[in-house]
């Protein structure tokens, strides 16, 4: 990241990709007043007008030419989001008046923010916490709808009082070791096999920590479910009636669906991306073999299968080797009887799984809400068995396979029977490791990993 | 009236101030130095010895900067020990008791001895302020000496207070004036003044004390020294006694506890936690199995013996009661009752990392006036201090050890960082690199250093690179050397080591815990591996077996060395506005305003810091521009 000045008034454009409707530019800095105000003519309006409240002008280039009407929102120091005077001008959204509107600002003084350089001031002015600046990022890149970011953060904190509560416990150990240190000769402060205990179950705390990071991943990325089957079964009206719309072709032709498709859903604020897949049968069409391999890589990626057969059709070998298929992943399996209103139902016909079954109809809609509730039950499967928390970022599970390290070389010189001087500096990598998470030790990188992934505008 | 020149002037003759005084001569400026009392040079206040856990490291390393405590140590002492031998070696410390009197005389004689070094008895009130600067210093009977420079190491001499039950007295230690004037006068220039506590205990007369009733503790059948320019030590030894107290004398001391200045709220400064009063550790630790008692001699020529760890400031009658319920004390006849001393210092974040006040240039302060406790911490600010203030006066960039380069280093940054709130004592805990800060490298580490001021001689520098060389080239030659494998079972079998299918080299070799080079001298009959090798060699071959024995640990030392370097990269600039960062907490801001820390890294060392108020700190330096 650059290094730059919190004396510039920093502009940029704040909302999505431009053409758009409406764009939303945001000024922050001591003039940030000042730039805008240079540009609505002869009489001052956004220095007079109330804070927090819209006002219409209309915005003129440096030449005079009149050239949108705007609405400008003022938010005068510190309430604001960057805690500095913050001018929000939104205009029309056209790639050639907001290029023209940025440049006026350029050059009355303004500079162009550099990306998070907004999150940034707001940091830096107290307005939020480097925890809060790093949930800004995460949410800026993940697709997770809103509530479900909320119920992140929540458990961000759950995450970060946890791993306290285990550093801690290194801390009051080392705090033990440390005595030792300096006392004379055969002090002991801490006896060997309570501080192998302790060692010993941080190791597997932690290591729970780290394999929770798959849980993780599901809940920000939401869960990859595969639906096969054998051609004309219903793949794509299970999908488009999970989605509650039109989204894939639907017909009686089998091999209607060539290639795979993904949708993302939300049930509940749990995440799943659903794959619809080409069905799979003996084919010698090029095109379709084609989907048939995509459909294989689905299998192969998925977190879980579901696996359909058309219920008022009797069980084929294709059925069955397919099913066999689907076993041989040992993965989340979830059984898939459609077409439950048709007469010629019989879902007794089909081999006999241990894994979850479920006859529905795609569609009546019967059997839905079972579906849907054994979708949310995987989901919920995955979570990290003993603590209840789990991790979700990479940069936290680095620090954790640090902090884990370390703890294994103390326990190591620990079993050779090393004095204290010897197991303190690995504690105390293990601990600022741990750190790391909890936001007691920031480094650079940390920061690097921050900030690094703000788009210019936040 | 009478007015006199020179370059840098030391007030105080006690450890700190013997130790600037000869830096700063031997650097070859023209120095004064200023006591109260010629009879009481390098006077050991408290107890008869020097060095111990962590304190053995600084007189290690100040010997190793050609400072004069471990010289003085090695000559005076009746006994030596080196401590924590069961552990390894970065704890190992090296403990003299010394002949109280001796080591008093040997340091005046060092003084006397040394050129452009000139010692008067005169009690300073006052400093002369040129334009701002530190111009001299002005004698009681208003006398005005010049200088450049003046070091002020005045100990617990200013407007000491000694304690004995509730009685009081004005007092430097028991016995000694104690010097007024100095203090107002720092204070009316807007230093900050504060008080501390400290105490000693009784010394008792040893023809008086039942031996036979208490545990021996004898010196090192082998001893080792401080200096390096003690290659042998020739020791007559005396033995030290260990005793505990009992039940009855702690029932003794709570009952006095009412009569304590400490608990009566009497003593205003705050004592030190780590050796306690004896009715602090009752207070605070209970009866245990009783706490131990070291009986040891204060001389050679007297029967008088120091009790250490009874350090009291009970009335005299229960002093005398309570010792007589130790074992062997039961007939024992006090020579000086215990007392507390209160004292003034001059709270150090005042000063910069030279030693130097922030406000009144060319003034600098070293040992007990800035709160440490202990000859060995006040000695290594004394040589840093003189140092300093002469690289200063050549304009020459200053002396800054950092703290993964010697204890000297931690010291001094913790002085100047950490507000403290009892004496500042060195302890291997506050060293984080320890693993490296070793007793037997301080010579490796430091000596360069020395050298490059001129207080190490060149003799003495060319053994030191003599020995870095053949560590490294032994370092070299044992990855590659791969004895015969017939050979090397042979020796492993008589270790009680596992033997080998294929041979290894011998630096694989000597990973594995009891295999040592010695075992190796049927095999090549070189110094390196001979257990009669003279001491260069046996040095060398200790250095080699530590880097390839520890190595692990030493490099994974090494990573922290290096993760805490980029913090103290980043600096901070001296006139930084902490008012424009709105995100920093009001505590921490006063704190960085009142301290200035010059590093980030130093600025997140600061006690009471939250770590969230850093990472402001971290983001403000890094992205925004305004970094130098
Ligand atoms: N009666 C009834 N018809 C259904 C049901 N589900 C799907 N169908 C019909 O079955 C046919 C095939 O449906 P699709 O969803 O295209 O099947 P698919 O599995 O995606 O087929 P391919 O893409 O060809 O592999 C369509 O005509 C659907 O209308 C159901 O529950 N009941
Ligand atoms: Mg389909």
């Amino acid at each position: 990241m650059n290094n730059y000045s919190l004396a510039d008034t920093i502009v940029a454009l704040a909302s999505g990709k431009a053409p758009s409707a409406l764009a939303l530019i945001r000024i922050s800095g001591k003039q940030a007043v000042d730039l805008v105000e240079q540009h609505l003519g002869e009489k001052p309006i956004l220095s007079s007008a109330p804070a927090r409240k819209a006002t219409v002008a209309k915005f003129y280039t440096p030449s005079g030419l009149w050239l949108d009407q705007v609405v400008l929102t003022k938010y005068s120091a510190p309430a604001s989001y960057t805690g500095e005077d913050v001018v929000e001008l939104s205009c029309h959204g056209s790639l050639f008046i907001i290029d023209r509107i940025l440049q006026s600002l350029l050059l009355a003084g303004g500079r162009m923010a550099e990306p998070g350089e907004f999150t940034l001031r707001a940091f830096l002015n107290g307005k939020m916490d480097l925890i809060q600046a790093e949930a800004v990022a995460d949410m800026i890149q993940s697709n997770t709808p809103k509530n479900l970011g909320q119920a992140l953060a929540q458990l961000g904190g759950e995450l970060s009082e946890y791993v306290q509560r285990l550093r801690q416990q290194l801390i009051d150990a080392q705090a033990l070791l440390m005595l030792e240190l300096d006392f004379n000769e055969e002090e002991v402060f801490l006896h060997r096999s309570e501080l192998a205990q302790l060692l010993q179950k941080l190791d597997s705390q932690l290591s729970a920590l780290i394999s929770s990071f798959e849980y993780g991943r599901l809940v920000r990325e939401g869960m990859l479910v595969a639906i096969v089957g054998k051609t004309n079964v219903g793949k794509s009206s299970l999908l488009n009636r999970l989605l509650k719309k039109d989204r894939a072709l639907v017909s009686d032709f089998p091999g209607t669906t060539r290639d795979t498709l993904e949708e993302t859903i939300s049930i509940n604020g749990y995440l799943f991306r659903l794959v619809d897949t080409a069905g799979l049968r003996s084919s010698t069409d090029p095109v379709e073999q084609m989907g048939m391999q995509r459909t294989r890589n689905s299998m192969a990626d998925a977190d879980l299968l579901v696996c359909m057969v058309d219920g008022s059709q009797p069980e084929e070998e294709e059925d069955r080797q397919l099913l066999r298929d689907c076993q041989a992943l040992d993965k989340p399996l979830l059984r898939i009887i459609n077409k439950k209103d048709k007469p010629s139902f019989s879902p007794s016909a089909f081999s006999l799984l241990p894994s979850t079954t479920i006859s529905l109809s795609c569609k009546t809609g019967e059997g839905f809400e079972q579906f849907e509730q054994a979708l949310i039950n995987q989901a919920l499967s995955h979570r990290a068995p003993q603590q209840g928390v789990f991790i979700d970022k990479i940069r936290h599970q680095q620090s954790l396979l640090a902090g884990r390290s370390a703890i294994r070389q103390a326990l190591h010189a620990l079993q050779q029977n090393y004095s204290a001087e010897f197991l303190l500096p690995d504690l105390t990598a293990a601990q600022d490791a741990l750190g790391e998470i909890t936001g007691q030790v920031t480094t650079q990188d940390v920061l690097h990993d921050i900030f690094s992934r703000f788009c210019i505008g936040k | 009236m009478n007015e006199e020149y020179f370059d840098v002037i030391v007030v105080g003759a006690g450890h700190a101030g013997c130790e600037a005084a000869l830096a700063c001569a031997r650097m070859g400026a023209r120095t004064l130095l200023t006591t109260l009392n010629l009879f009481t040079i390098g006077q050991m206040s408290c107890n008869p010895a020097i060095g111990g856990l962590a304190k053995g490291h600084l007189v290690k390393e100040i010997d190793s900067l050609g400072g004069e405590m471990g010289v003085v140590a090695d000559e005076t002492a009746v006994q030596f020990r080196m401590l924590n031998r069961s552990k390894g070696p970065a704890v190992w410390s090296l403990r003299t008791q010394n002949d109280r009197l001796a080591y008093s005389q040997r340091m005046r004689l060092s003084i006397e001895n040394q050129p452009n070094l000139y010692l008067r008895q005169m009690n300073i009130t006052a400093l002369l302020i040129d334009q701002g600067r530190a111009a001299g210093v002005v004698t009681e009977i208003g006398t005005h000496l010049h200088s450049q420079a003046v070091i002020l190491c005045s100990g617990t001499f200013l407007n000491g207070l000694i304690h004995i039950g509730m009685v009081h007295f004005p007092g430097g230690r028991a016995g000694e004036l104690s010097s007024h004037g100095l203090s107002e006068w720092l204070a009316e220039q807007g230093i900050a003044v504060k008080r501390l506590k400290t105490g000693t205990p009784p010394r008792i007369d040893g023809r008086t004390v039942d031996f036979t009733a208490m545990t021996v503790q004898r010196g090192d059948d082998e001893p080792i020294s401080f200096s390096h320019r003690h290659a042998q030590v020739v020791c007559d030894q005396l033995p030290c006694y260990l005793t505990r107290t009992t039940p009855k004398t702690h029932e003794i001391l709570r009952n006095g506890f009412s009569q304590s200045p400490l608990y009566a709220g009497i003593i205003k400064g705050v004592g030190p936690r780590y050796c306690p009063s004896i009715e602090d550790k009752i207070y605070r630790f209970g009866d245990r199995e009783g706490h131990q008692i070291f009986l040891e001699p204060e001389g050679r020529d007297t029967y008088e013996y120091y009790v250490n760890g009874f350090s009291s400031s009970l009335p005299e009658e229960i002093q005398q009661a309570a010792i007589r319920t130790i074992p062997g004390l039961q007939n024992c006849q006090v020579t000086r009752l215990a007392y507390a001393i209160e004292y003034d210092y001059f709270p150090p974040i005042q000063l910069q990392a030279t030693l130097e006040s922030k406000f009144i240039p060319g003034l600098y302060f070293a040992g007990q006036i800035n709160g440490t406790s202990g000859y060995e911490e006040a000695a290594a600010q004394g040589l840093m201090a003189g140092i300093n203030a002469v690289l200063k006066i050549r304009q020459q960039p200053p002396f800054i050890l950092r703290r993964d380069e010697a204890y000297i280093g931690v010291l001094i940054d913790d002085l100047v960082t950490k507000e403290l709130e009892e004496p500042y004592r060195m302890f291997t805990s506050l060293a984080e690199h320890r693993l490296f800060l070793r007793q037997d490298n301080a010579d490796l580490r430091l000596m360069k250093y020395g050298r490059q001021f001129g207080l190490i001689d060149e003799q003495a520098y060319a053994l030191v690179e003599r020995k870095q060389a053949a560590i490294e080239q032994a370092l070299v030659r044992l990855q590659h050397d791969k004895p015969a494998l017939v050979a090397v079972n042979k020796i492993l079998a008589a270790e009680g080591s596992a033997e080998l299918n294929e041979t290894e080299s011998l630096a694989r070799l000597l990973k594995r815990p009891e295999v040592r080079l010695v075992d190796f001298f049927e095999l090549y009959q070189e110094e390196l591996f001979s257990a009669n090798a003279d001491p260069f060699w046996r040095q060398v071959r200790e250095q080699v077996e530590i880097s390839i024995k520890y190595q692990g640990f030493l490099d994974r030392q090494q990573q922290q060395v290096q993760r805490m370097k980029q913090w103290e990269e980043i600096t901070i600039p001296e006139d930084f506005h902490y008012d424009s960062l709105q995100a920093l907490s009001k505590e921490s801001r006063d704190k960085f305003k009142r301290i200035r820390p010059r590093t980030l890294g130093q600025a997140s060392r600061i006690l009471g810091v939250a770590p969230s108020d850093i990472a402001v700190l971290l983001v403000f330096l890094t992205k925004t521009g305004r970094r130098r």
